[in-house]
């Protein structure tokens, strides 16, 4: 194997898992709520800002970071889905009131993050110690390893949460049967507050993750991410949380593998490809059928 | 806990759904709601539950109105009920079904223990750890039933539970609702088959394009000319 092949496939894999973590906190919303957050991709930007202000503007660490990415984005999106939650769910059409809600959102975010930080691009800039890793003849910097190393905790306790606890359980038996859930007296409005603070909070920690993968970010970068989540996840299947990490697996390999055989500007187009097929192969994604249909 | 029903009406656009429906369901008694499809048997449950706003009367449950409240409200409340088809959590398992039922305090051990004997009671504890989806129709409606063990409701409304139902599992369903009556609990019917209704109803009301058509004493709606008529007039 070339070095070039293994590079692109470290690559991949380092990404993947960070697409399935974009895509695990963008199902969870929109299986819980079958609401559809255009503004996804501002609340992970938001959380690569946060990252910048920390590492480059104060000079700590992008773990320190992390925390506070976390408790910003959950309460910002706890604050909001307060105040308009229940309206958009109460809504004649909930998806259209949804969708057109946070397309409002996310211009607002990014408006929001061009007054505070202008159009240049930043990046997270932090001395790691070592700077970087060499293995199998390659060079990996420390950053990649640290991002990579958080979202391997991250989303295995993502899955704990979900197939394990009750609250997780709910959550899931949310996207199989709303009217069920209710029956039983779960309030589901409560959990779907839960769930999107939870999401918007995880969003936050991914933006702070992607930051120190990707070299450069503007205010206008939050809808390349919106749509990487929404590739994603209806690639694995909507709302099936497994399907958002075999989703993003998928994506980041055929970004990889392209850029590397045909160039750089192949490299989305592929993962649109395939997801063309897989939609018109399997409608309801790769594993997403079982919860789906319900 | 008795529930009443004051002249309930409901329209979904120019379809009058219900119409000034009045009935009443009693602590250790079964109340059979019979009519033919469209009768509008399953937007009166979801009336009473919190599914469907009605346009006007009220719901009493124990003498407290829980008309237009949201369908979990009228679940703590004390009011349980099966939907006509199943509504079970596909990719979770059986027992997982059960488990996600709120715990209101209660320790996780006796929970877990009392999901067993849930669904040792409606023979489904041989299938414990398979998903809901991979159940037959007849068993998804057991499972429904075990979820109502679970909530201990005081108030239950069944929709057609026996509908294609293998008759094993209706002896199965039978003996809980004797059980539950035994405990005073009250039951809604709603049942296609009047057979049965006669047999277990204290009462039954017969609507018939969102109105009371008849309601009584099984033997008297029995011989009512209107439910004669209304049936036969449709069955054949
Ligand atoms: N959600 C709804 N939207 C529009 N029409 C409905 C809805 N639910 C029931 N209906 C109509 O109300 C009438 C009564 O339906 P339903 O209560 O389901 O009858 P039943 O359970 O007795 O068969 C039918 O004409 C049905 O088409
Ligand atoms: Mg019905």
């Amino acid at each position: 194997m070339t070095s070039l092949m293994t590079g692109a496939i470290v690559n991949a894999i380092a990404l993947g898992i960070l697409y399935g973590l974009l895509g695990l906190s963008l199902t969870i919303v929109y299986g819980a709520m079958r609401i559809a957050n255009l503004a996804h991709g501002e609340m992970v930007l938001a959380g690569s800002y946060v990252a910048y202000v920390v590492t480059t503007q104060l000079g700590y660490s992008p773990l320190a970071a992390i925390p506070v990415a976390f408790i910003l984005l959950f309460l910002l999106a706890f604050a909001l889905f307060a105040v308009a939650g229940r309206r958009l769910q109460a809504a004649r059409d909930p998806e259209m009131a949804s969708f057109l809600f946070f397309y409002g959102v996310s211009l607002m975010v990014a408006s929001g993050l061009l007054f505070l930080f202008d159009a240049d691009a930043r990046s997270v800039i932090f001395q790691f110690q070592p700077l970087s890793y060499r293995v199998l003849g390659l060079v990996i910097p420390k950053a990649r390893v640290v991002a990579v190393g958080v979202a391997m905790v991250l989303v295995p306790a993502l899955f704990l949460f979900l197939y394990r606890t009750t609250s997780g359980k709910a959550l899931r038996a949310a996207v199989m049967n709303r009217d069920a859930l209710r029956i039983v007296g779960v309030d589901v409005e409560r959990l779907s507050l839960v769930a999107f603070s939870v999401s918007a909070g995880i969003a936050g920690v991914t933006g702070v993750l992607l930051a120190l993968v990707f070299p450069a970010f503007t205010p206008f970068s939050g809808l390349d991410y919106t749509i990487t989540g929404f590739v994603v996840i209806v690639l694995g299947g909507l709302g099936s949380p497994l399907g958002a990490l075999l989703g993003g697996m998928i994506f980041a390999f055929s970004e990889q593998l392209t850029t590397l055989w045909i160039g750089q500007s192949a490299g989305v187009l592929a993962g649109f490809l395939i997801l063309v097929l897989v939609v018109a192969i399997r409608p309801a994604g790769l594993i997403g059928q079982a919860e789906w249909k319900s | 806990m008795s529930l009443q029903i004051s002249n309930l009406s409901k329209s979904y656009g120019r379809v009058r759904a219900l119409s000034d429906v009045s009935l009443s369901v009693h602590p250790g008694e079964v109340l059979g709601i019979m009519g033919v499809n469209g009768a509008g048997k399953s937007t009166l449950l979801n009336c009473i539950c919190g599914f469907a706003t009605p346009d006007a009367g009220a719901i009493e449950l124990g003498g407290r109105g829980i008309c237009g409240q949201r369908p979990d409200h009228v679940s703590r409340a004390g009011v349980g009920r099966t939907f006509q088809v199943p509504r079970s959590f596909r990719s979770l398992t059986v027992l997982e079904n059960l488990l996600v039922v709120p715990a209101r305090g209660e320790p996780s051990g006796i929970r877990l223990d009392r999901a067993h004997h849930a669904l040792e009671k409606v023979k489904l504890a041989t299938l414990a750890n398979n998903y809901a989806g991979e159940l037959s129709g007849g068993q998804q409606k057991l499972l429904e039933l075990a979820r109502i063990l679970i909530l201990a409701p005081r108030v239950v409304l069944f929709d057609e539970p026996l509908a294609g139902m293998h008759s094993d599992l209706c002896r199965v369903f039978l003996d809980e609702v004797a059980e539950m009556l035994s405990r005073s609990v009250a039951v809604m019917l709603v049942c296609h088959d009047p057979g049965i209704l006669y047999r277990l109803a204290r009462d039954i009301v017969v609507l018939h394009e969102g109105r009371v058509l008849s309601s009584g004493s099984p033997a008297a709606v029995r011989c009512d000319p209107a439910v004669i008529e209304a049936y036969l007039g449709v069955q054949h």
